[in-house]
């Protein structure tokens, strides 16, 4: 990073925190107590179950770990996630059973 | 904080703490790479405190490192961080007629983790605006906690880290983790997987409008399928 000047770097971190800042602001502040249309809530209703799955589906086909090459081992773990997950209902007991698979296939691996 | 609510903020807490383990490392390693980047632990902290997004940090940081413009730093910072105006819209329902200073240090604290814990909690669940405030801010407490703590551990210890090998797979996990109880109907199933396979087709595209334009897939997908079978019923 030597060739980006401080005030750089500054003015960078700045602009991105005030701007992250109001992007999480943005409608929980401005639009305050008002009630939404009813179409609008349904919309709503689907944001985690659509944000999520949009944020990670690509990352088990190309994993930024790997430099963007399909990976057995991480795909295995997302699979042994959702699979632990969806049959289970359980935050944790989905999450055990991934990094579980993880981590034994990538010792498996350096053996 | 009555005794009720103070109950509520320690399962928000009970809820929050196992993310420890999958933020605090991401942070870790964002310390570790800034400092290698040059950025001082002063610089890093400050970097961690007010921006408080792992995913934008590092692309933000990777950027200004590549030699990119500013401006083209930033917007890719905010671009990935787009996602977050949609969780603001999804708790207006919740928090909506909270007082503002309250909805002002909810939106500090709005990172996926914590969101994600606070949707699980809410949806399908009577409880006091007081109740939902204090478990949003206990789950919130060890979440953006260990993210800022870890990355100034990282800046600290730079070089001494031992990575482990997958470990950066652990986020994409969590995220994995935390939506599948979410996934308890039709509507719900053929969002996140429209929103999936959009996601991966649209991966190409510039400024992370591919992530967002399949969100918005899915979630009209959900919302399709949910009123047709409501008129079916």
């Amino acid at each position: 990073m030597s060739e980006v000047s401080k005030e750089a770097l500054w003015l960078t971190i700045a602009a991105l925190g005030v701007g992250t800042y109001l992007i999480r602001f943005s409608f929980l502040g401005f639009l305050g107590g008002r009630t939404l249309p009813s179409g609008l809530l349904r919309l709503l209703r689907y944001v985690p179950v659509s944000v999520f799955p949009a944020l990670v589906a690509p990352q088990v086909l190309w994993p930024p770990g790997t430099g963007g090459a399909f990976d057995g081992p991480r795909f295995m773990a997302a699979l042994a996630t959702l699979a632990v997950g969806l049959w289970r209902r359980n935050v944790l007991l989905a999450l055990g059973a991934g990094l579980g698979v993880l981590f034994l296939l990538e010792g498996l691996r350096r053996l | 904080m009555t005794s009720a609510g103070r109950s509520v903020f320690w399962e928000g807490v009970r809820d929050g703490t196992p993310f420890i383990f999958m933020v605090g490392p991401f942070a870790l390693l964002f310390g570790v790479v800034a400092t290698e980047l040059g950025l001082s632990l002063w610089e890093t902290l400050s970097f961690s405190t007010l921006v408080i997004a792992g995913a934008a940090q590092f692309a933000t940081l990777e950027l200004l490192d590549a030699g990119a413009p500013l401006t083209v730093a930033v917007a890719t910072g905010l671009a990935v961080n787009l996602r977050m105006a949609l969780y603001s819209l999804s708790l207006v329902p919740y928090f909506g007629r909270a007082p503002l200073a309250h909805r002002a240090w909810l939106a500090y604290a709005l990172v996926d983790q914590v969101y994600a814990l606070a949707l699980l909690r809410f949806q399908g669940r009577e409880e006091s605006q007081a109740d939902r405030l204090a478990y949003y801010a206990g789950a919130a407490a060890p979440i953006c906690g260990i993210w800022i703590l870890a990355c100034a551990l990282g800046a600290l210890a730079q070089g001494t880290v031992a990575s482990v090998p997958g470990l950066d797979f652990a986020v994409p996990l969590t995220f994995l983790a935390m939506v599948t109880p979410m996934l308890k109907d039709r509507p719900g199933l053929a969002a996140a997987l429209v929103a999936a396979i959009l996601a991966v087709s649209a991966r190409a595209l510039p400024f992370n409008t591919g992530m967002l334009l399949a969100a918005a897939g899915g979630m009209v997908t959900g919302a399709i399928l949910e009123a047709w079978g409501d008129r079916h019923e």
